[in-house]
């Protein structure tokens, strides 16, 4: 994909961002990282929030602090999502994910990162942005 | 030095620091994982909010 903005515009799933926050050094944590320099732009949804809030309340409490953290650096946040935007989505996409999904389309990101490899089979080239694993966007970031 | 340029200054260097653990971080061929939570527990986790949050809302909006 060819980008004239300095910066990547990217969406992070809910998985990529607790893996980022769990593991500061894994592929994941060095894009959050790499947010926090400013050298990418990260975008998530009130629907990825409401995600890894209710799973930091249920499964993984110690990721409490890093992900306050991380929303005190002020990452971008999409409004919530209407019902027709909603709608539209399910007829590319009608599951479990398709919030998800809508607001990686709202966002106009230029990636989709995910560890979800179904989410990743389910969505890859259905939208404009490119849907990769965080290994696979490092790839593509250490060559341009 | 007030403390306000101090807490400036130290941010500065944070900021740079940061910067550098980045740069180091995007040399190394492999990435150094860790973490207490394996990603395939997260991954498990993220589905199962994913499909509760679902069928109590959305799937009944669409």
């Amino acid at each position: 994909m060819k980008n004239t903005r300095e910066e990547y515009r990217v969406f992070l799933d809910t998985s990529v961002l607790l893996s980022g926050l769990n593991s500061p050094n894994g592929a994941s944590g060095l894009i959050i990282s790499l947010f926090k320099v400013r050298k990418i732009d990260i975008v998530i949804s009130p629907e990825v929030i409401e995600e890894a809030e209710r799973v930091i309340q249920h499964k993984l409490q110690s990721l409490k602090t890093a992900f306050l953290d991380f929303l005190s650096d002020k990452p971008e946040i999409t409004k919530r999502l209407t019902n027709v935007e909603l709608k539209k989505t399910s007829f590319i996409l009608f599951s479990e994910d398709t919030p998800i999904f809508a607001g990686a389309i709202k966002s106009r990101a230029d990636f989709l990162l995910t560890l979800d490899k179904d989410f990743q089979k389910l969505t890859k080239g259905k939208t404009k942005c490119e849907v990769l694993t965080p290994g696979e966007f490092l790839v593509k970031y250490r060559a341009k | 030095m007030s403390t306000g340029a101090v807490l400036e200054k130290i941010g500065k260097i944070e900021k740079e620091l940061q910067k550098l653990k980045v740069d180091f971080l995007l040399r190394l061929p492999e990435q150094k994982r860790g973490g207490r939570y394996s990603d395939k527990e997260i991954v498990r986790e993220v589905k199962k909010a994913r499909k509760q949050i679902w069928n109590e809302k959305y799937s009944r909006r669409i």
